[in-house]
């Protein structure tokens, strides 16, 4: 963003506003309670998966005592195999955050093109025939989605052209299939009202093809909305990702996820093994929480950044 | 008004026949013969040949698609390979317990949101509003499949026969076990849709208690709390349509996480077991199903919302939709 701001044309473009914007936003981010509370959360979470990766593979075969409540040894007890919930944990929590950063980044890379060339011809047949397609994907709930793809497709190895993708590759698809309707309309929605701006018109009258408008200096200027929905689908993300696990229709065990453990949970909790339902719902409403307190503080720091 | 209700209705058809395609797209690309799925242990060679046959899965994939659609739409989805009932009155069969669910969902949540609106909506209580904001972030963010766990860990293992964790009696059989059997599910379902409503019910909130029409009534003498409860609640109302979709999703994807973890036999719980299971023509209907009603009440929301306010079907007469104004 820095580097888009030191063209001349984007000077052009935001002359009112002081150079200094992102660090000006920063500044603002890193003063405001909540976000650092959505921060710590979410550094909690990158903590205990990134633990788990230092552990070591021993902790996850069936060596511990079975049942184990939590104790120093196990911090979060072991489940009826002996296997230490702590590690299977954190193996969720990597495959929590690779859902999460990939179903995101893929989202973004398919909507944020479609959603500006729709806003930039507003009101053409682009427009129209973009959004038509983006709402079908729109008229079915994120779960259900889910269900008919991963449901009839099943939930293996996925072969295309000669190439083996893991099972995680269909679930990051799907959710950011299920991403591309919204960042499209924030796009959309951003562009239109940045299409009116002056400077639009000024570099438009100075001989600026209308892609470069659109992809350099208008593009420049919806980063921060997009950065905000960015952030709160993650928390999205993630949450899918569990509940799909959870409905049997994500990686299958024996390979952990937080939602696939929570599911395995459900037959002995209520022999009285809590730790297997507490500790993996706790670090996906942690990571959850985390990341929607993020998304609404970068909100408010671009907000006051923009003075409006 | 008209041909923007016309728009919408031609759309929403439209993206049912997109969906009814997509399953069976799907279930052609799905891993696994039918026949060999359904004949199990028993099956030769002969018999799969035989009954690929009869359930014409041999012939040309447009001719298939054809039938399927023609059938679809008069409501045939085969019959199960399991109970051998028709799949369409399987689902229907299912659904009054998970409307029943729904409704009580949407009673509990549009109260209680509708209530903290009115308690947060005084200027003086400001400590307040951030604490019920900071409370209903948190609820957002509790996934359904947790809060279900954690009740059904609570009131089936710790404070037992307090209220039924888990299981269903059905409403004929009796009234009273039937709402208490309703309880822990409706609360769990309950959580995020408080949240959602709260949340808009409270940004649309603080924009018309700055209405000159409320300042108009408060310079009038009218006490705070009538101002607050006759005149910005009715206004702060209407907008939160929008959300309306949104909360649909929820609920619909909440049932089919809650009825799993408490054994409902609901339509979610349905949903889940006939993909388990592979019972395609089962699955095919039930997400029919789902997303036809889906469609449908996301359809009367928007045409209830554009008849209630003008400005919706005026923004589309100059083709630009509600959501970029």
């Amino acid at each position: 963003m820095s580097a888009a701001i030191s063209t001349p044309s984007t000077t052009v473009s935001r002359a009112d506003k002081p150079t200094g914007v992102v660090r000006d936003v920063a500044r603002r981010f890193v003063t405001d309670p909540m976000a650092l509370v959505g921060v710590f959360f979410i550094v909690l979470f990158v903590g205990v998966a990134v633990l788990g990766r230092v552990m070591g593979t021993s902790a996850r075969l069936q060596t511990a005592a079975l049942d184990a409540s939590p104790s120093i040894k196990h911090w979060f007890g072991t489940d009826n195999l002996g296997r230490d919930l702590f590690a299977r944990c954190a193996d969720g929590a990597v495959v929590s955050l690779q859902v999460a950063v990939g179903s995101v980044a893929i989202g973004l890379l398919i909507a944020v093109p479609i959603g500006m060339l729709a806003g930039y011809f507003a009101t053409t047949w682009l427009d129209e025939a973009l959004m038509r397609i983006v709402d079908v994907i729109l008229s079915l709930p994120l779960f259900v989605l889910g269900l008919v793809v991963l449901g009839f497709m099943g939930t293996g190895p996925m072969h295309v052209a000669g190439f083996v993708l893991p099972p995680i590759a269909k679930v990051i698809g799907l959710i950011a299939i299920a991403a591309v309707p919204i960042f499209a309309r924030v796009a959309r929605a951003s562009v239109l009202v940045e299409r009116q701006e002056d400077y639009v018109d000024a570099l438009k009258v100075i001989g600026v093809g209308r892609m470069r408008i659109l992809f350099g200096d208008v593009f420049v200027n919806i980063v921060p909305a997009i950065i905000v929905q960015a952030a709160a689908w993650m928390a999205v993300a993630v949450f899918a990702e569990a509940g799909l696990s959870f409905l049997g229709l994500g990686i299958q065990p024996p390979d952990p996820t937080l939602g696939n453990i929570l599911l395995e949970s459900r037959s002995s909790m209520l022999l009285g093994q809590w730790w297997l339902a507490v500790f993996p719902g706790l670090l996906i409403f942690a990571v959850i929480v985390g990341f929607n307190l993020v998304g609404d503080g970068l909100g408010r720091a671009f907000e006051r950044a923009s003075g409006s | 008004m008209r041909a923007y209700a016309i728009r919408r209705v031609v759309g929403s058809v439209a993206v049912l026949f997109g969906i009814i395609s997509l399953i069976f797209g799907l279930t052609h690309l799905a891993p696994g013969d039918a026949a060999a799925t359904i004949l199990g242990n028993a099956a030769t060679p002969e018999s799969i040949k035989d009954l690929n046959h009869q359930l014409g899965l041999d012939q040309p994939m447009i001719v298939q698609y054809g039938r399927f659609i023609s059938h679809a739409v008069r409501g045939d989805f085969g019959k199960s390979y399991y109970s051998t009932q028709p799949a369409l009155p399987t689902v229907i069969h299912r659904l009054p317990v998970t409307l029943e669910l729904s409704v009580l969902t949407m009673i509990v949540s549009v109260t209680a949101a509708l209530g903290l609106c009115v308690l947060t909506a005084r200027v003086r209580r400001r400590w307040l509003t951030r604490v019920v904001d900071a409370v209903t972030l948190v609820g957002l963010s509790i996934p359904t499949f947790w809060s279900g766990l954690l009740l059904l860990l609570l009131f089936g293992l710790y404070w037992r026969n307090i209220v039924p964790a888990g299981g269903w009696t059905f409403f004929s059989h009796s009234i009273v076990d039937n709402l208490r059997s309703c309880i822990l599910p409706v609360v769990a379902l309950s959580v995020p849709t408080i949240a959602l409503l709260y949340r808009a019910l409270r940004s649309s909130m603080v924009d018309v208690l700055d209405r000159d029409y409320v300042t108009f009534a408060r310079a009038a003498g009218v006490r705070e709390g009538k101002v607050i409860r006759r005149v910005a609640v009715p206004n702060a109302i209407v907008p939160t349509a929008t959300v309306a979709g949104l909360l649909l999703g929820y609920m619909l994807g909440g049932s089919l996480i809650i009825e799993t973890i408490y054994s409902i036999p609901g339509l979610g719980q349905l949903v889940v077991q006939s993909f388990q299971h592979r019972d395609y023509p089962v699955a095919s209907a039930s997400v029919a199903v789902l997303a036809f009603s889906f469609i449908v009440i996301n359809l009367i929301v928007d045409l209830t919302y554009a008849s209630l306010s003008p400005r919706v079907s005026e923004l589309y007469a100059r083709k630009i939709t509600m959501r970029d104004a």
